[in-house]
């Protein structure tokens, strides 16, 4: 039988058995075993080994050289652990790098980090470097960059997003130039995943004193240079010279900013201005297939808009109106009306189905009777008048989405306003208002939202909900190694924050994207954390 | 009343006229009109004809929603009438009411006035109206806020011009003399001698004022959702033009038409005044 063997040539986890032992009984899915088994590191390839290797497509031979021009936004980039957009993070994931990556497939692969050995306990996990890697700049890249960026990450003063998920985390320990350990104070098993957040590149060790503007010194590991950034119009990126790793196949990656308008997105991609969008929406799809040339590109992630509810502001501090509101909606209409029905329903505790420690509860059942008499036992017998605040971050759904609801809840008295705002204005207060339409962007885990969102003080705890019920049971999840264990204790975090009527979340997204036919061999990212490194032009 | 009578006589002046009544009266009676609730969502972008679930006809098709578009431009022609006029209106008594001030008083107040409405005309009306709306957020009242401040000034120089020049005439030498009141002045003999030119204006600008509701709406500054509003109806739709044409060309229609018709009145008035004054 096939040996599953770490990447860094140690003993495997004492789990790993186990674990191996539920997939070949038929207890756990193909991807909870690659998932889990590569998170406890042991080598992707070994894994595959035993659970199969992905289905192989016809390849043609890959061809050197050439300009990739990709349509998407060209945004402010200061500190890189500061950022809030994923999109920034595809311009500097080329020049700078992660420890891990967690690949299309959601499985965890080395990068900077060779390898990685948790404890039994999931309490201390030791990490190995690749060796021979150096900056652009020519320096050597060390243990000491890393402990530099993760301690930045959870500094008392740190105002980054890592500060909440790297919560666990209580000292980063170097034990030479090429070793580090991390000690958490509670198990935590997705620590690899989290690395590749798109809040985690790692940075100089010297980029705070050499000014904090990484646009202005853009000093990477990575396989390609900034060589031109202007906010708004584009970034262009040359192909390195003694990188490290394996060389990328494209000379030059041209980021064009062609506005927050698909519309105008789409024709610069039909007139060839363009050769990649990996964004778009789905009122585009149709378009998209008509165009010649040109491939429709989609994939199931765990992106999302929740419709929540700040339960510290009136009228949301009573709990019977924020479960009329639930009740009074219909997730499977939003999905339907809202997004084309081009997804999965959700089930209001942002854990999608298929990520992999859902649970799945018994389904949301709409009463709009009940709504009315929640709302008239709160005071509201007259109904209610609300204001949903809302920015279209990500396109017009988002508003769509929202005037479905509308319709629904207005059917329990329920008087919604939509205040449309310009995404530019929605940034400053999404978090800030009491009743809000968020986007939520893809992530492997869904332990790693629920940690930034919902556990008490969690750095984006837009609906400021906290219980400590709820803390305890995510911490006992996310400790749990077995997928099937830790589905069961899902269980109770699931149910906790359904309960607790935090929002109305509607639906998961399904994620679309276009680019010309002669860009190959690229793939959609459902975090739409691209990897250009292997695309290359025809 | 005369120089309408005159006006219609005119083919021109008569269609205008048709399709301006036709969406005054889609206005008022919406609510008999649409064969759908315009906020209800059906089949989601049924093309023209389509049969609706109840048996009935999506005559103009539905749009990303499911909404039927034909009861969505019958209740937008009430967006557009009712704001369109309100704003219309309230440029006009703030216009009107500067520029009798500026022209019969002359002096100070009108080179006061002159300065401020000079200001204002001074900026592009687009921006003039994207910056009040994205400042006071979007609403009917600060759609007419908005049409009040960027369209007043205009007003007022056409009130200004004509005041000066009914000022100078005899029968208002004699009210003066006989000591009647400004007001009294500017209202009964002053005003009633301008409305000509200011009827002529009032059509043309209520286009204006159409299409202006109709680019905010296409800008997303316009009336909050799900309100149906034409120029709201052509965003949503413009994505998906060339595949569901229908939605954007009905939207387009709309505006259009009632631009036009505003239009060919307003010729149709000017020419019938100025036959009114030969004769």
């Amino acid at each position: 039988m096939f040996k599953l063997r770490t990447n860094s040539g140690r003993p495997v986890h004492p789990d790993v058995p186990a674990v191996t032992d539920l997939f070949l009984k038929g207890e756990i899915d193909r991807r909870s075993f690659l998932r889990t088994v590569t998170l406890l590191g042991v080598s992707a390839a070994s894994a595959y080994g035993i659970a199969g290797a992905p289905a192989a497509t016809a390849q043609e031979t890959p061809k050197k050289g050439g300009s990739l021009r990709y349509g998407g936004a060209v945004m402010e980039i200061n500190d890189p652990m500061m950022i809030t957009w994923t999109q920034p993070s595809n311009v500097l994931r080329n020049v700078l790098e992660y420890l891990t990556r967690v690949d299309e497939d959601n499985v965890t692969q080395p990068l900077l980090a060779a390898s990685w050995d948790p404890s039994a306990d999931l309490m201390t996990w030791k990490f190995k470097l690749q060796p021979n890697v150096k900056w652009s700049n020519g320096d050597a890249f060390t243990t000491e960059d890393v402990a530099f960026n993760l301690r930045r990450w959870i500094a008392p003063e740190s105002k980054s997003s890592n500060k909440s998920a790297f919560s666990a985390v209580t000292d980063v320990e170097v034990v030479n130039d090429l070793e580090f350990t991390l000690h958490l104070k509670r198990p935590t098993l997705a620590i690899p995943e989290m690395l590749f957040a798109y809040t985690c590149p790692i940075l100089h060790r010297k980029f705070v004193e050499q000014g904090g503007v990484w646009t202005k010194n853009p000093i990477g590991t990575g396989p390609y240079s900034l060589v031109e950034f202007a906010v708004g119009q584009k970034a262009t990126l040359r192909r390195r010279e003694g990188y490290w790793g394996k060389a990328p196949l494209l000379d030059e990656i041209r980021f064009i900013d062609l506005g927050t308008d698909i519309s105008a997105s789409i024709q610069a991609l039909a007139s060839g201005q363009v050769d990649l969008v990996p964004a778009i929406n789905t009122t585009d799809i149709d378009v998209v297939k008509r165009l010649p040339n040109v491939t429709l590109l989609s994939g199931r992630a765990a992106q999302t808009v929740c419709i929540r509810m700040q339960g510290t502001a009136k009228p949301f501090d009573d709990i019977r109106v924020r479960k009329a509101m639930v009740l009074a909606s219909d997730n499977q209409k939003m999905l339907q009306l809202g997004y084309r029905g081009l997804g999965v329903v959700a089930e209001n505790h942002h854990v999608a189905p298929f990520q992999p420690e859902y649970f799945k509860l018994p389904p949301l059942k709409r009463d709009v009777a009940q709504a009315k008499a929640l709302l008239a036992e709160a005071g509201y017998k007259d109904g209610l008048y609300v204001s949903l605040t809302l920015g279209n971050t990500q396109g017009r759904w988002e508003q769509d989405t929202a005037v479905i609801m509308q319709q629904q809840v207005a059917e329990a008295g329920i008087r919604m306003m939509l205040d449309v705002k310009p995404a530019s204005e929605f940034w400053p207060i999404w978090d800030k208002v009491p009743f809000g339409l968020t986007f939520w962007a893809h992530r492997p885990l869904a332990v790693m939202t629920l940690d930034l969102a919902y556990r008490s003080g969690g750095s984006w705890n837009e609906s400021r909900y906290a219980s400590d019920e709820f803390d305890a049971a995510l911490n006992k999840a996310t400790g749990i190694v077995d997928p099937k264990a830790r589905s069961q204790a899902m269980e109770s975090v699931e149910r906790i924050l359904q309960d607790a009527a935090v929002m109305v979340q509607p639906y998961w997204a399904d994620r679309f994207g276009a680019m010309s036919d002669k860009v190959k061999n690229f793939r959609l990212h459902p975090a739409t954390y691209h990897n250009l490194a292997p695309v290359w032009l025809a | 009343m005369r120089a309408l009578g005159r006006a219609l006589r005119r083919p021109a002046s008569a269609i205008g006229f048709a399709m301006v009544a036709l969406w005054v009266v889609c206005a008022i009676f919406a609510p008999w009109l649409a064969p759908y609730d315009p906020l209800k969502s059906q089949v989601p972008l049924q093309m023209p004809f389509e049969r609706a679930p109840d048996g009935g006809v999506f005559w103009l098709g539905t749009d990303l929603l499911g909404r039927d578009i034909l009861s969505r431009l019958i209740y937008g022609a009430r967006t557009v009438v009712f704001w369109a006029g309100v704003a219309a209106s309230s440029a006009y008594i703030v216009g009107i009411t500067g520029g009798l001030c500026a022209g019969f008083y002359r002096g100070i107040t009108d080179r006061v006035l002159s300065f401020l409405a000079n200001v204002v005309l001074s900026f592009p009306v687009l921006v003039l109206y994207i910056l009040i709306i994205v400042t006071l957020g979007a609403s009917g009242l600060n759609i007419v806020l908005a049409v009040t401040f960027a369209s007043a000034p205009a007003i007022f120089r056409i009130v200004r011009a004509l005041s000066i020049d009914i000022a100078s005439r005899d029968f208002v030498s004699a009210a003066i003399t006989q000591g009647e009141n400004a007001a009294r002045i500017m209202l009964v003999d002053i005003l009633p001698n301008a409305t000509g030119p200011l009827v002529v204006d009032a059509c043309l600008r209520l286009g204006y004022i159409a299409i202006t509701i109709g680019t905010l709406g296409f800008l997303g500054l316009g009336l909050p959702p799900p309100t149906p509003d034409w120029g709201g109806m052509v965003n949503e739709g413009r994505g998906m033009a060339m595949v569901f044409p229908h939605l954007v060309v009905f939207p387009c229609i709309a505006i259009s038409s009632l631009m036009l018709g505003l239009s060919l009145l307003a010729d149709g008035l000017r020419e019938a005044s100025r036959a009114g004054a030969k004769a």
